[in-house]
């Protein structure tokens, strides 16, 4: 097993030539796009002698030195690298996997708390499958003992690909199949036992839970201001258990009326700021319905608060309302309460409804798309089995949403708020892309991490039951495929305009695996209360703590940063794509599309080369020039200025 | 071919000289709405006060001016100067507002208050006075001009010309014939002391026997020779004169066999793989009786000129592929989904619009196919021979497809060009006919050319560093074949070519002995068309190619190439073969229940790899090298529409500041950044290569290929996903209400309030 990765060896390990077996890309769980950075030979070694296609999971490249020396000795191994308090919990030999697209491999499975582990030695180089136990959605005991007297395993998992392996009928029927142990650690919530997150031990040079802190990016963008204040109501999660301790809230409004507004908002989830623009003071605001119910309640403090946000903005008197829903879903949350906000009630408000269907419309939709994905693609009907899948559709819609939030607020400098019926689903959606056009902070890495602190996590999207960690509950109501739709639609983003975001197509890869992979505490619980309680930031390690240690792996080569670029994508099915290098990257025929990044980092290492070489010509001509000045007329030295550069 | 001289301008006086032409665009506004003639040609008809359509939105954009009919093109002028922003391609011979009479596929005049509309064809007659002339263009734009202010008769007389012109009679009334007559006149004396020989073009054409020895040599094709039985075409009326055969057929032999061929087309060979084997294209033979006969004698030649004597592999095209019947259909439906089809209604259902014009279906099989005749080619070791029933058309797009695929010369611009030179031009793809050029048989025309570019433009999507062009050049050569200046695209056999320049040249009294590629030059001479800078816009910087990524007297170690042609990929060493037996439990996999309905696709048996799956699979699990074979990623889900191509004038399709371009301009910056250096480097070392010795004579700009240089750090404004072309008054399909954004949205009707459309006409 290769356990390189010295963080020097990264910049030259794109340019390796030397591929894993085909059938690594089904291996590996954090595998990127990008097949060549599977293969990465750490320093002094030669990529031949990496045996075995090797997971590109985090911890291996974080200490370097110690890492490095190991390489060799465990190539051999049949058992993966551990990472710090992994604990191997069962192992077993002669199993076979069904890869789907090279057939039928016997090897070794090991079960650890945090992994699955198959190693084929019958192959070269190996074959190896590692897994994650978080992406693991289902297990199924598939075949009962048949005539071979073979027991057979499916493995649905969260990120688009089903496993299958068989094992011979146990002689002994007392002892567990290992894949009954696997179901123990591959479920810990369902099974009382801790997620991994909660042992991993490996320290990284950056705590990651200091990379957003609210108070600071609401100084960032301004906030307080002469309209806007930071109130402190939430501090004890009292008005609302959902929205995090910091809220930025109209000047005008006093903490207690804001608790009023509370009371009238579903869940309490009052209207608070995301984001002001920088010179109009055109505010996203962000909320959950309103709770008019069938009789058509009112409430003057959210008028009033509402009134208060539009003031807040001297540009505009008019606010508009972008409610994410159908209408007709709007309409229908009025029997349980909810609503929408009347005209009547609401001067000087426009609502606008963005069609957007619900989380269990998407997991539907999700489910049909991994349908025409997995294992393989059907050679005919391609695109219309795509479209039935309705998947880009709803992108489509999403994306459409989040333009036109954005376009108000920049073209029309008009402040707009946001909600669904909750408004932690698709208005987590519409207010971050929102934001992603408009502000070009959030198109850098760290922006982007504050962007998902900030909106996703912090205001209480809830990824655990949206997820489903550790649970084993796989037909949960709950489930639904928001975030990766989200991540999606930046996927989206960065397609159309390739030099507007700093990070690349892994960073994103890597943000949806370590989603499910349980490895790091970012994405547990379901809201910042939860967290603080659970202990997670003291307990866990968070995912920006790995991604900010290597930052050049995640790094868009390509990236301009011009200020004040506001980016209006063209929200039409002739440009938005399936996401291949995410959807489809388990597929062996799938070759990663985007050398472009790779080749511009070889023409990067060509221009320092050249420009050292300019450098210590010029330095020798400035010498013989100084030696024999006055033999020549004019020096030499005056046209040689070094080229300027961009970076 | 970019001459890096200064052109002395008397050459083509007709031209701006091309290293000035920055400077001379900054000229007097017009007084006169004059038209820009070039040599030959006349005005035929014109009207003022006509209005051209710009924006669909509404009225206020469109330019008001003067439209002309010539004996070349239909010329728009407007009455103010046009913007000196430079956002775009500009063509040296036609003006942004200019159609080529050859590009127009369908000229419809409309009345709007009768109500009526006609399609006009030549000499026919109108009844009503248009109040609108709607040009669909064979290069996909439509354009829309309005003569509400416009004299009713001129206007009509405009309209009746414009449909006239557009349908020659005959060939030579082409306008390039008159063009090149007084063009070859105009610049006669020029060329014959000491201007470099057929026009200082570095594409082969392949009409000299030189030609075919030089790839015979390169491919080390030893076991071929080249044969000249069909001088003057006294064989073949399609084939060129010179072709390469086997050297054990004798010329004796192969004039017998010909009769047997269709159209007397013996087989042709195309290419030798550094293994031994050939490529070789033939047309199917035409007596059924001598069939096994003949095939038998050319199977055996081929064989013999195997090094390896391997077998021979023969591809029967016509019964695997779309026929050009298909092919045209194919385009004219995808072409109605991307242009003419209201941006909207096209959005509901575009992905099965998509798929049910069957274009990239089309796209695909091609490339499949080719890359089937590559694993025989690499992987089997044999020679292949691929037939077609007149071998003109199929065989044109697979054979270039094969060797785009093999061997990394074609896929720099002077070796695509001689591509297209040799499997296209030379080997009688009918260029006249499925070009339609003289709009005389529909069920001629085909896009076989185009859909040969969109493959390429595939593996160059896939394969982005590996090509030498662009996509922007890929567009602009589809464009060229609506110019008719250009001897590449207007003949349907280099024996019709060779016939009509005799004519030609006996009519304009030009000199017997002159070559052809001098007085009526292809379209390889870019320099008729664009300025050197606008040429650089052809150029890839993230190209991996021979010279083009070394360093000079030093290796920069991400450049390793190999240096022995190592194009074959079984050179390698032989893949790791798959374990076999190891299938245990598959038939355990019975399923049962209610697990069965829910599992079923996910958990599908595996089933056996072929020898050809195997191959590609090998391949893939490699990293490509740009420098050897490449094989393109053929999952339908890798398979996609050419934006470019299809979608560059469409309003509501362009990105602002977005787009592919966006990255090609950042790697241009870089590659001209490294450029620099690289020059400065050379003027360290001097020719005698020790002194350093800079040379401030030689400026830098004259090495310089990018479009994009290291001083422009941020894109500029104007680019778009259409760069370096433009939707704005090119793809006028019929005027709607809304507002720019709301077009972008699905549902925008129901969405946009009566108070939303005031704020924004604001």
């Amino acid at each position: 097993m290769e356990k390189s990765g010295s963080i020097d060896s990264l910049g030259s390990k794109r340019s390796s030539s030397r591929h894993p077996s085909v059938d690594s890309l089904s291996s590996s769980s954090t595998s990127r796009s990008d097949r060549s950075a599977q293969a990465k030979p750490p320093s002094g070694m030669s990529s031949d002698s990496v045996a075995t296609s090797a997971e590109l999971s985090p911890e291996f490249r974080v200490k370097p030195k110690t890492a490095a020396k190991q390489v060799l000795r465990d190539s051999d191994k049949e058992e993966p690298q551990l990472l710090p308090n992994e604990t191997v919990q069962d192992m077993a030999q002669d199993v076979t996997y069904f890869c789907p697209f090279i057939g039928a491999l016997r090897g070794t499975v090991t079960v650890t708390n945090y992994r699955l582990f198959f190693k084929c030695m019958d192959r070269e180089p190996a074959f190896v499958l590692d897994l994650p136990l978080g992406v693991v959605s289902r297990v199924e005991k598939i075949g009962s003992a048949s005539s071979r007297g073979d027991v057979s395993y499916g493995l649905v998992c969260k990120d688009i690909r089903n496993l299958r392996f068989a094992h011979k009928q146990m002689d002994d029927t007392l002892r567990k199949s290992i894949f009954e142990v696997l179901v123990k650690f591959a479920f810990p919530v369902s099974n009382g036992l801790p997620i991994f997150a909660f042992e991993y031990g490996q320290v990284f040079p950056e705590n990651g839970w200091k990379v957003y802190d609210a108070v600071s990016e609401y100084k960032r963008q301004g906030i307080p201001n002469e309209s806007w204040r930071i109130s402190k109501v939430n501090d004890h999660y009292e008005v609302c258990d959902t929205y995090p301790s910091t809220l930025a809230v109209p000047v005008n409004i006093p903490d207690e009326e804001l608790k009023r507004v509370a009371a009238f908002r579903a869940k309490g989830r009052v209207p608070v700021l995301s984001w002001i623009h920088p010179e109009s003071q055109a505010t996203v605001t962000r909320c959950s319905q309103p709770m008019v119910g069938v009789n058509g309640k009112r409430s003057k403090e959210d008028e009033k608060y509402l009134q208060a946000i539009m003031d807040a903005n001297a540009q505009s008197h008019k606010l508009f309302i972008f409610d994410a829903r159908p209408s007709v879903n709007a309409a229908a949350n009025k029997m349980k309460g909810g609503g929408f906000e009347s005209e009547d009630a609401y001067q000087n408000a426009e609502l606008v409804f963005l069609d957007i269907h619900n989380i269990h419309v998407m997991r539907e939709s999700l489910r049909k798309l991994k349908d025409v994905v997995y294992p393989n693609i059907e050679d005919s009907h391609w695109l219309s089995n795509l479209e039935s899948t309705h998947w880009l559709e709803h992108i489509k819609l999403i994306m459409a949403g989040a333009l036109r939030i954005a376009d108000k607020v920049e073209s029309g400098k008009t402040s707009v708020v946001v909600h669904c019926s909750d408004g932690w689903d698709r208005t987590a959606q519409l207010t971050s892309l929102a934001m992603l056009m408009l502000d070009g902070y959030y198109r850098t890495i760290r922006g982007f991490e504050v962007l998902l602190e900030k909106e996703w996590l912090s205001f209480g999207h809830r990824f655990q039951l949206r997820v489903g960690h550790g649970d084993k509950n796989h037909t949960d109501a709950d489930r639904s495929p928001v975030f990766i739709q989200f991540i999606d639609c930046v996927w989206q983003l960065t397609r159309q305009f390739p030099a507007a975001f700093e990070f690349n197509e892994y960073f994103l890869v890597t943000i949806l695996d370590h989603l499910y992979s349980c490895l790091f505490g970012t994405f547990l619980c379901n809201s910042e209360q939860q967290r603080l309680k659970e202990e997670v930031p003291k307990r866990t390690v968070s995912l920006w703590a790995y991604i900010n240690s290597q930052l050049e792996e995640f790094t868009n080569p390509l990236y301009v940063n011009y200020s004040n670029h506001v980016l209006f994508p063209v929200v039409s099915l002739r440009h938005l794509e399936l996401w291949v290098g995410y959807y489809i990257r388990w597929n062996p025929r799938m070759r990663p599309q985007e050398p472009v990044h790779q080749r511009y980092k070889e023409l990067l290492a060509k221009r320092a080369e050249l420009q050292k070489r300019v450098d210590e010509l010029q330095r020798e001509v400035t010498n013989r020039s100084a030696s024999s000045s006055s033999e020549r007329a004019g020096s030499p030295t005056r046209s040689i200025t070094p080229v300027q550069t961009f970076v | 071919m970019f001459s890096t001289k200064p052109m002395k301008p008397t050459f083509k006086c007709y031209l701006p000289p091309v290293q000035t032409d920055v400077k001379k665009t900054i000229e007097p506004p017009i007084k006169k709405l004059e038209p820009k003639l070039i040599q030959g040609e006349i005005v035929v008809n014109e009207v003022n006060f006509v209005r051209k359509c710009i924006s669909a939105e509404s009225s206020q954009d469109d330019l008001w001016g003067k439209l002309i009919c010539t004996n070349f093109k239909v010329s728009f002028i407007p009455q103010d100067a046009p913007s000196k922003q430079k956002s775009q391609l500009s063509h040296l011979l036609l003006g942004e507002h200019d159609i080529p009479l050859t590009c127009l596929e369908q000229v419809v005049t409309a009345n709007d208050t009768k109500g009526k509309k006609k399609v006009l064809g030549s000499n026919k007659k109108l009844k009503f006075n248009p109040t609108e002339l709607i040009l669909y263009c064979k290069d996909l734009r439509i354009i829309r001009f309005c003569f509400d202010e416009a004299g009713p008769e001129s206007a009509k007389k405009v309209c009746l010309a414009i449909a006239h012109y557009s349908h020659p009679a005959d060939l030579q009334l082409l306008f390039g014939f008159e063009y090149q007559g007084r063009r070859y006149h105009a610049s006669k004396g020029e060329h014959v002391n000491g201007s470099a020989p057929r026009g200082g073009l570095r594409t082969p054409i392949f009409d000299l026997p030189s030609d075919w020895d030089r790839e015979i040599k390169r491919t080390g094709a030893s076991e071929w020779r080249v044969c000249s039985i069909n001088e003057s075409y006294v064989i073949s009326q399609s084939l060129p004169e010179y072709i390469v055969v086997p050297v054990s057929l004798a010329d004796q032999d192969l004039k017998q066999y010909s009769i047997f061929f269709t159209d007397q087309r013996i087989p042709l060979w195309c290419w030798n793989h550094p293994n031994g084997s050939a490529l070789v294209r033939m047309a199917n033979i035409s007596d059924p009786f001598q069939q096994r006969k003949i095939d038998q004698k050319v199977f055996t030649a081929i064989t013999k000129s195997h090094p390896q004597r391997s077998e021979v592999i023969r591809s029967d095209l016509d019964k695997f592929l779309p026929n050009i019947q298909d092919i045209q259909s194919a385009f004219v439906k995808v072409r109605q989904i991307c242009v003419i089809d209201p941006f909207e209604e096209s959005e509901e259902r575009w992905l099965s619009s998509i798929e049910n014009s069957r274009w990239l279906e089309y796209v695909r099989a091609f490339l499949k196919h080719s890359a089937d005749i590559v694993y025989y080619l690499d992987g089997k070791n044999a020679s292949v021979i691929l037939q077609e029933e007149e071998d003109r058309d199929l065989n044109c797009v697979v054979s270039s497809l094969v060797q785009l695929m093999l061997d990394p010369h074609y896929r720099s611009l002077i070796g695509f060009q001689s591509l297209v030179q040799k499997e296209w031009v030379m080997a009688g793809h009918r260029f006249l006919d499925r070009c339609n050029h003289l709009k005389k048989n529909e069920k001629e025309e085909s896009p076989l050319f185009l859909l040969f570019l969109d493959c390429v433009w595939q593996m160059m999507n896939q394969y982005p560093a590996a090509f030498e062009f662009t996509e922007a050049y890929l567009t602009v050569l589809s464009d060229s074949m609506w110019i008719p200046l250009f001897s590449t695209f207007l003949f349907n056999s280099p024996q019709q070519r060779a016939q009509h320049l005799m004519d030609f040249a006996k009519n304009k009294a030009i000199p017997q002995g002159e070559e052809q590629a001098v007085y009526f030059p292809p379209v390889w001479d870019w320099s008729q068309q664009f300025s050197t800078k606008d040429q650089t816009l052809f150029n890839n910087p993230m190209y991996v190619g021979k010279g083009a990524a070394c360093v000079q007297n030093g290796e920069v170690k991400t450049f390793r190439r190999t240096k022995q042609k190592t194009y074959s990929s079984t050179l390698r060493g032989t893949p790791a073969s798959l374990r076999n037996g190891l299938k245990i439990g598959e038939d355990s996999l019975t399923r049962r229940g209610s697990l069965v309905s829910e599992l079923k696709p996910d958990f599908s048996p595996v089933k056996d790899e072929s020898p050809l799956e195997r191959f590609f699979r090998d391949w893939f699990s490699r990293a490509a090298d740009q420098q050897g074979l490449l094989i393109p990623l053929l999952l339908p889900s890798h398979v996609a529409l050419w934006k470019l191509y299809f979608l560059r004038w469409v309003p509501e399709a362009c990105i602002p500041k977005g787009g592919p371009i966006t990255a090609y301009h950042k790697l241009s910056q870089l590659v001209d950044e490294i450029e620099i250096l690289q020059s400065k480097l050379r003027q360290y070392k001097g020719p005698s290569g020790s002194t350093p010795l800079p040379n401030p004579s030689r400026p830098l700009s004259d090495q310089r290929r990018m479009y994009f240089k290291a001083t422009s750090p941020t894109p500029p404004d104007f680019l778009t996903s259409s760069f370096p072309f433009t939707p704005m008054g090119n793809l006028c399909r019929r005027s709607f209400q809304g507002t720019p954004i709301s077009k972008f949205l699905n549902g925008a009707k129901i969405w946009l309030s009566t108070e939303t459309l005031a704020n924004d006409s604001l």
